[in-house]
């Protein structure tokens, strides 16, 4: 496993980005001072609720912001060394499928259900690497192979409908593939799906990255994928990222209280549990942010000193943004 | 694709049915006494009764009506009672005027209607959006015939671009045909434009919003290509059912239309044929117009499974 971000400059590297919604009640944060780094080669993930950011931070790398709704207010996106923010329109969207590329939650929809799979996976195809005629058919076929749907089974002339959740998410990430892109962004690619096919779409991820070298950032809420496939994870909570560490770190000796409190509610197989544990109170909203540590209203270590801006305490290989981390190192979920 | 037609097919023989008996039990319900009006005010009580019997129409109601559809099933409308012609004779003579004005007519509302709505859609609220949207609405609530009188008065009466009134047959030349209608069929033709106009921009922009428009802007297509290649087919369908109903109403003859311009099309003979209590033909016209309805619904029915394979397999 690569430990980036230390010697190779990473592939991707988010810093300090700032993201403003614009809504009825006036402009509001939505992305409050994210950095995230991706290197060669790595699976990095971001965890957190609903609401967290981690979709429209997903977003912003890809350039799919929703138009007139969503404003960048800070900071940059760097991949291989080039700010995407400052670059032309037009070669930003050139680099979108062919340098990054992205898969996203639910297959049945994100698929153009009356578009031919062929001719889906055909478009980047064209696009990005000018191939022509039988040779597009040619390459279509090679990546569908390597997303484990053989040739022998041309479905090429299908349709979304005709084709199973798995075998449509399948069909996804090959159009991700298609072009060899150097990054990944995998929005909830499992979350739709059944947890038997869930296992084999994570597999195919690790072996893209396995195969191609493709980095990946994988968005999700669940735990034990990121435990599955991750090499660093990023935990999120309203808009700003709390902690980050490679995954094993992170999620045996979590650092951050609202970590230790995701941690806690996973469901356990080997003790018998009545209720599940859940982290007190709701994720506060966008036009509603306690000053300081976001987390403090529902943090049980919370004090008044947590009304200030937390600092950002590097812990071992854990960066962790919390007043307490020093104080409640070590402290493991029950 | 055969198995799909073939079903539609099917399906269309009770709607055929439907017509053909309200058409035949409104107007042997409706007052007036055909025997009576045919013969004039100086006939007498026994010579309206030898008509009547000699129509048939002392007959019982059922009778009557088998009678009718027997008849209908031979393609056999029976004769005009004034016109002195086979009622299909006359819907026949009375057709071209109606086609020419209808497909000239619709072929404006579309491409205006389908080019404003996409522009609308694509630029939502901004300036482009708003101005098609209002003349769009404008156009809708614009009465045809209102409309087509100030044509008149500006492009034939002002200008002098276009004639007055009146149809120049295909036989004289195609352009005479096409010149001679463009007045009414810009009347009818743009009113026409803003419902299809409103329907494409509200089905642009449902589908716009979807997942996978995002996919394919992820591709790194080119905007023009994800509206056209990726949002327009899917936001086609509601926008081909107003297109059809359009193309259908305009078969039926637009009455106003063809009254302002004196085009002698199936809207005129209709209402002629109404004034005159011309029963065979009234019928005649009212059943042609359910037929092109049907038939035109069911040409579009087919369209969407060209569309969209989903339709196929419901």
């Amino acid at each position: 496993m690569s430990v980036a971000g230390e010697t190779s400059p990473p592939m991707l590297a988010i810093r300090d980005l700032q993201l403003g919604f614009r809504s009825h009640r006036g402009d509001v944060q939505a992305l409050a001072g994210v950095s995230i780094e991706v290197g060669e080669r790595e699976i990095v993930g971001i965890v957190g609720e609903s609401g967290c950011g981690k979709s429209i931070t997903a977003l912003s790398v890809m350039g799919l912001l929703p138009e007139g709704t969503t404003r960048v207010m800070g900071g940059s996106i760097e991949f291989r060394g080039d700010d995407l923010l400052t670059l032309p329109p037009r070669e930003r969207r050139q680099m979108r499928g062919r340098d990054i590329a992205m898969v996203f939650q639910e297959p049945m929809t994100s698929l153009n259900p009356i578009m031919p799979i062929g001719d889906q996976i055909a478009e980047p195809i064209r696009l990005h690497l000018g191939l022509k005629g039988a040779a597009v058919t040619e390459h279509a076929l090679d990546v569908l192979d390597k997303v484990g749907i053989p040739r022998s089974r041309n479905i090429l002339p299908d349709y979304p409908h005709q084709l199973s959740g798995g075998m449509r998410q399948r069909v996804m990430i090959a159009i991700a593939l298609a072009c060899n892109p150097s990054l990944i962004i995998a929005d909830e690619p499992t979350t739709a799906l059944d947890v038997t096919i869930q296992g084999q779409i994570l597999d195919l991820m690790v072996e893209a990255r396995d195969t191609f070298g493709t980095s990946i950032l994988f968005i999700t809420h669940d735990l034990g994928v990121v435990a599955e496939i991750c090499d660093r994870v990023v935990v999120m909570y309203a808009g700003k990222v709390v902690e980050t560490g490679r995954t094993d770190e992170v999620l045996s000796s979590p650092r951050h209280p609202y970590t230790q409190g995701l941690m806690r509610s996973l469901p356990s197989l080997d003790t018998r549990q009545e209720r599940l544990e859940t982290i007190p109170g709701s994720v506060p909203a966008l036009f509603d942010m306690p000053r300081g540590c976001r987390f403090r209203p529902r943090c049980s270590y919370a004090d008044d000193g947590c009304r200030r801006d937390p600092p950002v305490e590097v812990i071992g290989g854990q960066k962790v943004k919390c007043w307490k981390a020093r104080q409640i190192s070590g402290v493991h979920h029950a | 694709m055969i198995f799909f037609i073939m079903r539609r097919l099917i399906t269309l023989l009770p709607t055929l049915i439907v017509p053909l008996f309200l058409v035949f039990t409104l107007l042997h319900l409706s007052p007036g006494d055909p025997a009576a009006v045919m013969l004039g005010a100086d006939a007498t009580a026994q010579q309206v009764q030898a008509l009547r019997e000699q129509l048939g129409l002392n007959d019982p109601f059922l009778v009557q009506l088998f009678t009718w559809l027997g008849r209908m099933a031979t393609l056999d409308l029976g004769d005009s009672i004034f016109l002195r012609m086979p009622v299909m004779d006359a819907i026949l003579q009375r057709l071209e005027p109606t086609i020419m004005l209808t497909l000239y007519a619709l072929t404006i509302a579309v491409v205006v209607g389908m080019v404003s709505g996409i522009v609308a859609a694509v630029n939502r609220n901004g300036v482009l959006d708003q101005v098609s949207m209002t003349v769009a609405m404008v156009g809708v609530s614009m009465p045809e015939f209102w409309f087509g009188l100030m044509l008149i008065v500006v492009f034939a009466v002002e200008f002098r671009l276009f004639p007055v009134a009146g149809y120049t047959p295909l036989d004289q030349g195609f352009w005479a045909c096409i010149w001679s209608l463009t007045l009414p069929a810009v009347s009818v033709g743009l009113v026409q434009a803003g419902f299809i106009a409103r329907i494409t921009r509200s089905s642009m922009l449902d589908v716009i919003g979807e997942d996978f428009i995002r996919t394919a802007r992820a591709k790194g297509l080119p905007s023009r290509v994800v509206i056209l290649r990726h949002a327009l087919k899917n936001a086609l369908i509601p926008v081909l059912t107003v297109i059809g109903i359009t193309f259908a109403v305009l078969m039926g003859g637009a009455i106003a239309i063809e009254t302002v311009f004196n085009i002698p099309g199936i809207g005129r003979l209709l209402v002629n044929a109404v004034a005159r209590r011309d029963y065979p033909v009234i019928q005649g016209v009212v059943l042609f117009m359910a037929l092109t309805f049907i038939f035109i619904n069911l040409f579009v029915d087919i369209l969407y499974g060209f569309i969209d394979p989903r339709v196929k397999n419901q």
